[in-house]
C-alpha cells in the first residue's frame, strides 16, 4: 500500500512529519553519524543571533523526574558563522532547513532576520520564548509584543516565519491569535516550562542561571493540551513539540491538531530516536489501514 | 569527524570493591576507536532518568573488543548501571571528547589522579608504557585505597600514594607528595578541581606543561546542545567536544560555591 506521510507545513513540503526541535540537535552535523538526515522532514537548527552569543555559566544542565532542566542561554557562533560553516553542510542532505531565530529587542531580531537575506532557509522559527535569557520570554508572554516581532521579522524574511510560543502563559491561544495577526505562516510550540532544581548538600540552585526550562516527557501532557487549544482556535499549521519519546507520542500530537512535530530531549536518550518513531508511524498507519498522515491531523477534536 | 558509535554493548563483569565500581562490557566498534582520556555515554533505559551518564575509559582490550569503566554511585542514576547484572544489554555513544593529547610528551611524565579520576589514568599509562614513555604514577584518596591501583605497578617507574588519613603510609594530598625539583616534561591528569587547581600551580609555577581531564553535567555528549561548558582563555568551551582533556594555562578551575555558611 502506498502511504503519504509528507505533510505541508507553513506552505512547504516536508516528506514527512518528524522534525527536530531547536536547541537539541545542534545543526545537524553532531548527530548525522547516528541519523541520515536525508530521511527527516526538517531540522530546526540551535538557536542563532546577530551577534555571538556567550550563553549561561554553569551547570546548565540537570536531570530531573522524567525531563530535564537546561539554561543554556542560546549559547550560538552567531548568524555569519552559521551561515559560512554550519548551513553549507545542512544543505548536502534532502531535508528542509528550519532556522531558529533570537534576538534581545526587536531591533536584534531584525538584524538576525537580514543577516539571512541571500541566503536560502526554508522556514525561520521565531523564538520568543526562551526562558533563560533576559527577554526572551517577555516577548512571548504579552501579546502586543509578539505581534510586533513577528510583523517586524515576517516583513523582511525571505522565508515563511513560524513563531515558537513560551508554555509560561495564561492564555496560549491569545498569543497565537497575536501572532497570526503579525504575519506568521505557523505556530511553534512548545517551548520549554520554567522551573527549578534545588542543590540539597550545596544548599543552592543546581543551574548556574538559577531556572531552567523544563523539558521531556514530563511536559508532555502540558504541551499537547497547548497545541490542541491552538489548533482548534487559530488557523494556522502547527509544529507540535514538547516531551515526544515514541512515535506513540508523535501520532498524540498529530491527533491533537499538529501538522508536523519536533523531537527535542528524546534525542539525548537515543541519537536515533527520529528514525524509530518515523518507523513507528509507518506501522502504525499501516495497522489501522491510513493512507495519508494528514487524515490524523486533529482528529481527536 | 572522529568515528563515534551507537553500541549495543553487553556486560561482562560489574563489581564493587573499595567504594569503587568496575565494569567490563563487550563493545567492539567503540573499542577499536577509542583512545586514553575519552569517555563513553552511558544510556540508562530508565523512564524516570533519561539522560545518557558519562563514564571515562578506564581499560580498553582492542583485540578482545572489550572496554572496561570505572566508576562511583553518586546518585540514582548510577546506581541503576550498578545493578546491571552479566550479560544485560545496554546502549552506549562513544568515544567521546578528545582525549589526552599524546603528541610531543617528551621522555618523563607524570600521571597524577584523585580518587574515581584515576579512572583515565590506567588506559593512559598503558598506552604511554607501549610508546616507550616513561611515568611515574601519584594517586590521591580520601579514605580507601583502590585495590586495583596494583595494576599500575608494572607500568610506572614509580608510584606514590596518598590519602587523607594517611592509611597507606602517605597522609595529606597527593599533591603534596610530587617532587620539589621535578624533572617531568609533562604532567597528565585527572581528579577533583581543588586538586585540579593545586597542579595546576605547581605545573605552573615549574614550567611543565599539564593536561587536565575535567567534568561537567552533560546531555547530548556530541556537542549539539552546548550544555556542558566550562571556562576557558577562550571562552566557553565543551567539556564533551573540546574536552574532558584541556591544557592546565587555558581553563579556569571554579572555586566550589556552596551557602553552608548561611547555617552557622
Amino acid at each position: 500500500m502506498n502511504r503519504n506521510l509528507s505533510v505541508n507545513l507553513a506552505g512547504v513540503n516536508l516528506k514527512n512529519p518528524i522534525a527536530t526541535a531547536s536547541g537539541t540537535f545542534g545543526s545537524g552535523r553532531e548527530y548525522s553519524q547516528f541519523v541520515d538526515l536525508n530521511h527527516l522532514g526538517a531540522v530546526t537548527v540551535k538557536g542563532i543571533s546577530h551577534e555571538p552569543w556567550e550563553g549561561n555559566p554553569p551547570h546548565r544542565i540537570a536531570e530531573t523526574h522524567g525531563g530535564m532542566l537546561n539554561a543554556i542561554g542560546l549559547q550560538n557562533p552567531g548568524a555569519k558563522d552559521f551561515i559560512a560553516y554550519e548551513l553549507p553542510f545542512l544543505r548536502q542532505f534532502d531535508t528542509k532547513i528550519i532556522v531558529n531565530l533570537c534576538g534581545r529587542d526587536i531591533d536584534d531580531y531584525i538584524a538576525v532576520t537580514e543577516d539571512f537575506a541571500d541566503t536560502k532557509i526554508d522556514i525561520f522559527e521565531l523564538n520568543i520564548s526562551c526562558p533563560n535569557v533576559k527577554t526572551g520570554l517577555s516577548m512571548g508572554t504579552d501579546s502586543k509584543a509578539a505581534e510586533a516581532v513577528t510583523k517586524a521579522v515576517v516583513a523582511r524574511a525571505n522565508a515563511p516565519v513560524i513563531v515558537k510560543l513560551s508554555p509560561n502563559v495564561t492564555d496560549i491561544v491569545s498569543i497565537a491569535k497575536a501572532c497570526e495577526a503579525g504575519g506568521a505562516a505557523g505556530i511553534s510550540l512548545i517551548n520549554s516550562v520554567l522551573g527549578m532544581k534545588i542543590d540539597i548538600r550545596k544548599k543552592m540552585p543546581l543551574l548556574g542561571n538559577t531556572m531552567g526550562g523544563l523539558s521531556g516527557p514530563a511536559i508532555k501532557p502540558i504541551a499537547l493540551r497547548m497545541v490542541y487549544q491552538v489548533a482548534r482556535n487559530v488557523d494556522l499549521p502547527i509544529l507540535g513539540m514538547g516531551g515526544i519519546m515514541n512515535w506513540e507520542d508523535a501520532i498524540e500530537f498529530i491527533m491533537a491538531g499538529a501538522t508536523a512535530v519536533a523531537v527535542g530531549m528524546a534525542n539525548f536518550t537515543n541519537p536515533c530516536v527520529t528514525m524509530d518513531i518515523l518507523e513507528g508511524i509507518e506501522n502504525y498507519m499501516e495497522q489501522e489501514g491510513i493512507t495519508d498522515i494528514n487524515q490524523l491531523r486533529g482528529i481527536a477534536w | 569527524m572522529n568515528p563515534k558509535h551507537y553500541e549495543t554493548a553487553k556486560v561482562i563483569s560489574n563489581s564493587h570493591a573499595y567504594g569503587v565500581y568496575s565494569m567490563k562490557l563487550e563493545a567492539p566498534q567503540v573499542a577499536a576507536d577509542s583512545k586514553p582520556g575519552q569517555f563513553v555515554m552511558v544510556y540508562l533505559g530508565s523512564d524516570k532518568h533519561l539522560l545518557p551518564r558519562p563514564i571515562s575509559l578506564y581499560d580498553v582490550d582492542k583485540a578482545a573488543g572489550t572496554i572496561t569503566l570505572d566508576y562511583i554511585v553518586p546518585g540514582a542514576g548510577t546506581k541503576i548501571i550498578s545493578e546491571w547484572p552479566v550479560g544485560h544489554n545496554l546502549q552506549i555513544l562513544g568515544p567521546l571528547g578528545n582525549g589526552f593529547d599524546l603528541e610531543n610528551l617528551g621522555e618523563r611524565v607524570a600521571l597524577v589522579g584523585g580518587g574515581i579520576g584515576i579512572a583515565p589514568l590506567y588506559f593512559l599509562a598503558k598506552e604511554l608504557n607501549g610508546l616507550g614513555i616513561k611515568t611515574d604514577v601519584y594517586l590521591g584518596f580520601r579514605q580507601e585505597i583502590p585495590r586495583h591501583i596494583s595494576c599500575f605497578e608494572t607500568l610506572a617507574q614509580n608510584i606514590k600514594v596518598a590519602t587523607e588519613d594517611g592509611r597507606g603510609g602517605n597522609r595529606g594530598y597527593i599533591t603534596d607528595f610530587l617532587p620539589r625539583n621535578p624533572t617531568y616534561d609533562t604532567i597528565l591528569s585527572c581528579g577533583p578541581i581543588p586538586m585540579l587547581k593545586a597542579l595546576a600551580r605547581y605545573a605552573h609555577s615549574h614550567n611543565i606543561p599539564c593536561q587536565v581531564s575535567v567534568e561537567e553535567r552533560m546531555a547530548c555528549g556530541l556537542g549539539a546542545c552546548k550544555g556542558c561548558v566550562v571556562k576557558t582563555l577562550v571562552g566557553y568551551q565543551l567539556c564533551c567536544q573540546n574536552g574532558p582533556v584541556f591544557k592546565s594555562d587555558e581553563i579556569f578551575l571554579p572555586t566550589a560555591k556552596t551557602a553552608t555558611q548561611k547555617l552557622h
